[in-house]
């Protein structure tokens, strides 16, 4: 069994190398098609974070009438807080709220001046409160709209934010179903790329493939090196395509930054290209292996 | 017992218009070291009766047994085993082109799962005896057709096989090489070896003075010891 296996690993290396523009041609078309599956990969990513990051946005602000005492707010917060739809609530005091007011409009002296006229603060106390889910919004609103202290509270913004979260719910499930069509479509065409060259690659072979069953070899003994060849285009045409994706990630990662904030591409490629490494290898070996292993038994019906 | 028994044996082929018949009812068997020429026109049948005999076709109609074994009727494996006791030498050489003399005739002998000692020993041997000691480390693309087909000949000879099919193994060589092929034929038929010889070269066949089996249109017409080419 060993013989056999080092008799195949040293006929695939052979033919390898002896085979080099056929070997080179293949890794090529092989890196494209690991390309294309890489930036199916992060575009998912890139919508996955697009998405999170617009969701981390929506909130429902609670705004409290004058003079309501601190003490009664906490204890709403309290209660708010205890909902399991609920993620988290934010208490802003008056004086906050003035302080961030302040803070925004800074550059705008007639505000500040209308500020100072005014002498005393007309900002609301507000309690800022996530939703586990965007979904759950509209639960916690009704839970409010039907809450004993619903005397006290001045208004809740939630409106507008009511429809940003419609929108991005089906923005969401349009994405998701947008690039999972997207990511099949790629997959299939990286696949077939791939898989009619090595075809291509074996066909020139076919007429080894009859000598060696005529010689009196068996099966596994002929598929065996086309395998490993395969295997072994598949994984120096990933890790080509990792080197080659550096300079594009550290190219694109700004443009990606300014089209969806908060997704640092930069980041999330070198704090994950092990595992992107993992995926660019499992894509390119089985692609190799399985296309060889379906060109070349065509040929073995000999 | 017959080394190899063609019974009854047809082969027809479908095209657009009906069928072509190849081979009409042939029957022959050959003796265990016996040497035969098969010889006809091109298209007589001598290329489909080897390729019938190495199983790489099946017959429309009949059987053809090799050492007793139908050899159409056996399993994957037992085909393998089989085809290592056949050497097969072609017109166009068959080499494997990314391989070196020495590789080409040793890969006839580690489809067998012979040791790498072994190989050693046997292959610069073969080697040698085809003539071509020098040549041991020159690729296909490196040889003259001469050349080329004493390595075919030296990987069909390398596994000691029952018997060699030789299919027009002079067609691609000039008359000084075509010669020093059918001599070592001859020299490894001496050895043991059936050989069956599919040529319609008169000349090759009138000299050898062996068994002549003759072909015409997909029929024996004529078999004969010390036969004579006289299609």
């Amino acid at each position: 069994m060993a013989q056999l296996l080092r008799r195949i690993f040293k006929a695939a290396w052979q033919g390898f190398v002896r085979n080099g523009w056929l070997s080179v041609a293949t890794i090529i078309v092989m890196i494209l098609s690991i390309l294309i599956f890489s930036g199916v990969l992060m575009l998912n990513t890139a919508f996955g974070m697009a998405i999170k990051t617009l969701k981390e946005k929506v909130d429902i602000s609670v705004y409290f009438k004058a003079y309501t005492p601190e003490e009664d707010i906490l204890k709403i917060k309290d209660e708010v807080s205890g909902l399991k739809e609920v993620a988290r609530v934010d208490y802003i005091s008056q004086q906050q709220a003035l302080a961030i007011f302040t803070e925004q409009r800074k550059s705008d002296p007639l505000i500040t001046k209308a500020l100072q006229e005014l002498g005393e603060n007309p900002l609301s106390a507000s309690l800022n409160i996530k939703a586990k889910s965007t979904n759950d919004y509209p639960t916690i609103v009704s839970y409010i709209d039907s809450s004993t202290f619903k005397d006290k509270l001045l208004s809740v913004d939630l409106a507008d934010n009511q429809k940003v979260i419609t929108r991005l719910n089906s923005l969401g499930k349009g994405l998701q179903a947008g690039t999972l069509l997207l990511d099949i479509v790629l997959s299939l065409v990286a696949i077939i790329v791939a898989f009619n060259t090595i075809r291509m690659a074996i066909f020139a072979l076919r007429e080894e493939v009859t000598i060696m069953k005529l010689a009196g070899a068996s099966n596994w003994f002929i598929r065996g090196p086309f395998l490993v060849n395969g295997m072994l285009c598949g994984v120096i045409a990933a890790f080509a395509t990792l080197i080659l994706f550096i300079p594009i990630v550290l190219w694109l990662g700004p443009k990606a930054a300014a089209f969806v904030s908060g997704f640092n591409m930069i980041g999330y490629f070198f704090s994950h290209l092990g595992l992107i490494l993992l995926w660019q290898l499992l894509f390119g070996i089985i692609i190799g292996v399985v296309s060889s292993f379906i060109a070349i038994t065509k040929y073995l019906k000999v | 017992m017959a080394l190899l028994n063609f019974k009854n044996i047809s082969k027809a082929y479908a095209t657009q218009t009906g069928s072509i018949t190849v081979l009409d009812n042939v029957s022959f068997e050959v003796a265990p070291g016996e040497f035969v020429s098969l010889v006809g026109k091109s298209g007589a049948g001598k290329t489909t009766l080897l390729r019938l005999a190495m199983a790489e076709l099946k017959p429309t109609k009949g059987r053809i047994f090799l050492d007793g074994k139908d050899v159409h009727k056996l399993k994957p494996h037992d085909l393998c085993l089989l085809r290592r006791r056949v050497g097969m030498v072609f017109q166009d050489f068959k080499l494997l082109n990314d391989r070196t003399a020495f590789e080409n005739v040793a890969f006839a002998m580690e489809v067998a799962g012979y040791p790498d000692k072994k190989i050693l020993e046997d292959v610069p041997e073969v080697l040698k005896l085809v003539g071509l000691s020098e040549k041991t480390n020159n690729f296909p693309a490196q040889m003259s057709a001469g050349e080329k087909q004493r390595v075919a000949i030296a990987r069909a000879l390398i596994q000691r096989p029952d018997v060699i099919f030789a299919d027009e193994p002079t067609g691609n060589l000039d008359p000084i090489n075509a010669w020093d092929i059918v001599k070592l034929l001859v020299k490894i038929n001496e050895l043991g070896t059936a050989v069956v010889l599919a040529t319609h070269v008169k000349e090759i066949i009138n000299t050898i003075g062996k068994r002549v089996i003759s072909l015409e249109r997909g029929r024996v017409i004529r078999d004969e010891e010390n036969g004579k080419y006289l299609i």
